[in-house]
């Protein structure tokens, strides 16, 4: 398992007024497996993401990563870890503006010791990877939004992490980007990489092949199997009673949440 | 992470803000500037007024009226009434083997005047070893002598000064000049001694002490400088005078100095207000210093997104601290750079539009004040780096 969360709770504000963003959540990911989080705005699908990431801490419960308790590490710790185990792939691609393609691609190395000849190196292999290798010199705002991602997910893979996460990656893209950026952790997770990605669209959840569905802080639902995979044409519903199903064509309401 | 790789980040972040980072260098700039100008007024006092003090004559030891531990106080603010006579300076003269000559001065303000040219200048009633004592040349014609002296001829030598004010290219020399509505006779001119601040020491008249006694009706000497017979006979100078003019005195009222006391006093005094004026200069380069701690906030605050995001790929808090520290000392490493040269280039301006006021850089100051400089910002850089490095990686995110 790369992930093994029990009995985790995750509180915000002062005893008097506080707010549980999550509750009770036991989740384990294995590794190489890829798998949607999601949920409706303000589940804590974000927040669960964070703790993931080890970018936050839960109030209570183990959450351990490769075996480690990472309740155990300290801020330089978990900064290692972010560095050498995790790759964070976020909606609006959080760039440094200021730096070209290249030299984003090679900001965790950097922090991770590599000489800048091999960071230089696997930069460009890795935005080889992403099909921008003619665009490496060039900065952000010259960038499309989907290349923006790719460059923010060849950056996410540079240092061979454990597991990458994905925040609405498809968030702030046209449907063509999307797909392209899905289609990619789809190649990925085919050579191993395990994915987590954290979605509202149900297009790109039915390519995972495992949905964890959160509502209110909890998860309510915890899907997996063949019936999730490779589907077209359908718009995943969360009903009270049966979990996740599946219904009719996308994007049609129906009174209920619709995603 | 190297220290390569965060100078690096630093500097583009600098580089970034060009406007922005010169304006908050400008506060160092000037603070280092002052720091060095000013202490190179100081120094240039000091060493001009030392310069003259040794100028004074070799193995030079002074004798002035008052109690004051050191000399050229009393006399020179006219504060105490002199009880040195012309007789305790032949007394020294003549019973003491360690001294060569000595050369007593009455001194007042007169009006010097040659064919209608008037000119107020200061008159001293000295003798014949002043010019040897003083190590003072002429210029032309002689000084006047022991017979001069004591046949109380009104005979005169005047000062560069003197001689350009009312001779005007004439060869004053033989010439009769009127000092107080009394005629005398100019029989030499001074060399030209330059003056020291704003004193000139060549709009002199000397005449012969008896003259003076006479026309002034005193005898009071103001101050006398005796030269000792060789180096190494100052001290034994200085305990002999003490020893003969107090025999001759009821009460101790005389101060016998060496030119190293003199020396060393002055140049103690100078030293404490050099350094006065190299405070009140570090006072603006703090006041830079915080303008850089104002700018880095900024910055910081600007730069909370990156921030976010630098954590969120693996930087350590030492990282991001490191990254701020270093772009605040380089703005304070390169305005101190800046600003020694602003100080090189201050204080020749000042040279040369107040030639008056030397100045002399102090090749202390110059190290000093870019130590300072850094000090200052790597001091008024950690609370911003701090506060940079402290942020938390998920608010930083969600800046915008």
């Amino acid at each position: 398992m790369v992930i093994q969360i029990s009995n985790m709770y995750k509180f915000y504000g002062l005893k008097s007024n506080r707010v549980a963003a999550l509750q009770n959540i036991n989740l384990d990911i294995g590794a190489g497996e890829i798998l949607s989080i999601m949920g409706p705005s303000g589940s804590g699908k974000s927040t669960l993401m964070n703790i993931l990431g080890c970018l936050d801490r839960p109030t209570s419960g183990v959450y351990k990563f490769k075996g480690r308790d990472i309740s155990r590490l300290n801020d330089n710790q978990l900064a290692v870890l972010r560095n050498q185990y995790i790759g964070f792939v976020f909606q609006n691609f959080n760039l440094l503006s200021r730096s070209t393609a290249l030299a984003n691609v090679e900001l965790p190395m950097v922090y991770a010791g590599v000489p800048a000849a091999k960071r230089r190196n696997i930069a460009m292999e890795l935005l080889e990877v992403v099909g921008l290798k003619d665009r490496m010199h060039h900065y952000p705002n010259e960038l499309s939004g989907g290349q923006k991602q790719r460059v923010a997910i060849a950056r996410a893979l540079v240092n061979h992490p454990a597991v990458l996460l994905a925040d609405e990656p498809t968030g702030n893209l046209d449907t063509r980007a999307g797909t392209e950026i899905i289609k990619l952790f789809d190649t990925l997770n085919s050579i191993g990489v395990t994915v987590v990605v954290v979605t509202h669209d149900s297009d790109v959840a039915i390519q995972t092949r495992r949905i964890v569905y959160l509502r209110d802080g909890e998860i309510v639902s915890d899907v997996s199997g063949n019936n999730l995979n490779k589907k077209e044409n359908r718009t995943f519903v969360y009903d009270t009673k049966q979990g996740v199903v599946e219904f009719g064509r996308p994007h049609e309401r129906n009174g209920r949440d619709s995603f | 992470m190297k220290i390569f790789e965060t100078l690096r980040i630093a500097l583009r972040g600098l580089i970034s803000n060009k406007m922005r980072s010169l304006l908050t260098m400008l506060g160092v700039i000037i603070g280092v500037g002052s720091v060095i100008t000013l202490v190179s007024i100081g120094e240039g006092v000091k060493s001009s007024i030392s310069s003259q003090i040794q100028g004074l004559g070799s193995n030079l030891v002074l004798v002035t009226p008052g109690k004051g531990a050191v000399g050229m106080n009393a006399s020179s603010l006219g504060a105490a009434v002199s009880e040195l006579s012309y007789e305790d300076a032949l007394a020294v003269e003549r019973n003491s083997a360690a001294v060569k000559s000595v050369a007593p001065l009455i001194e007042s303000g007169a009006n010097v005047s040659y064919q209608g040219e008037t000119k107020a200048t200061l008159l001293s009633g000295t003798t014949e070893s002043y010019s040897d004592v003083r190590n003072s040349p002429l210029a032309a014609g002689s000084f006047f002598s022991i017979g001069d002296i004591r046949g109380y001829r009104h005979v005169a030598v005047i000062g560069d000064t003197v001689r350009r004010k009312i001779f005007a290219g004439e060869n004053p020399v033989g010439k009769t000049i009127m000092l107080n509505k009394t005629e005398f006779k100019v029989v030499g001119v001074m060399d030209k001694k330059g003056p020291t601040l704003t004193i000139d020491n060549d709009d002199r008249v000397f005449i012969p002490i008896t003259v003076a006694e006479e026309m002034l009706d005193t005898n009071q000497v103001n101050m006398m400088f005796i030269q000792a017979a060789g180096p190494d006979m100052v001290s034994t100078a200085v305990a002999e005078t003490r020893r003969i003019i107090g025999s001759r005195h009821e009460k101790n009222d005389f101060v016998v100095s060496e030119q190293e006391d003199i020396l060393n006093t002055f140049q103690g005094i100078m030293g404490t207000l050099t350094g006065m004026l190299g405070g009140i200069a570090g006072v603006s380069l703090i006041v830079g210093g915080i303008g850089i701690m104002n700018i880095m906030l900024v910055t910081v605050t600007e730069r909370t997104r990156e921030i976010g995001i630098r954590k969120a790929v693996g930087a350590k808090k030492r990282d991001i601290m490191f990254q701020f520290l270093l772009e605040s000392v380089f703005i304070s490493a390169l305005g101190g750079i800046l600003g020694i040269a602003a100080g090189f280039f201050g204080s020749r301006l000042l040279d040369r539009v107040v030639p008056n006021l030397p100045t002399v850089i102090s090749p202390w100051s110059v190290p000093a004040a870019f130590i300072f400089a850094l000090l200052v910002g790597l001091f008024f850089g950690i609370y911003p780096a701090r506060k940079a490095a402290r942020l938390d990686p998920i608010q930083a995110l969600r800046y915008e």
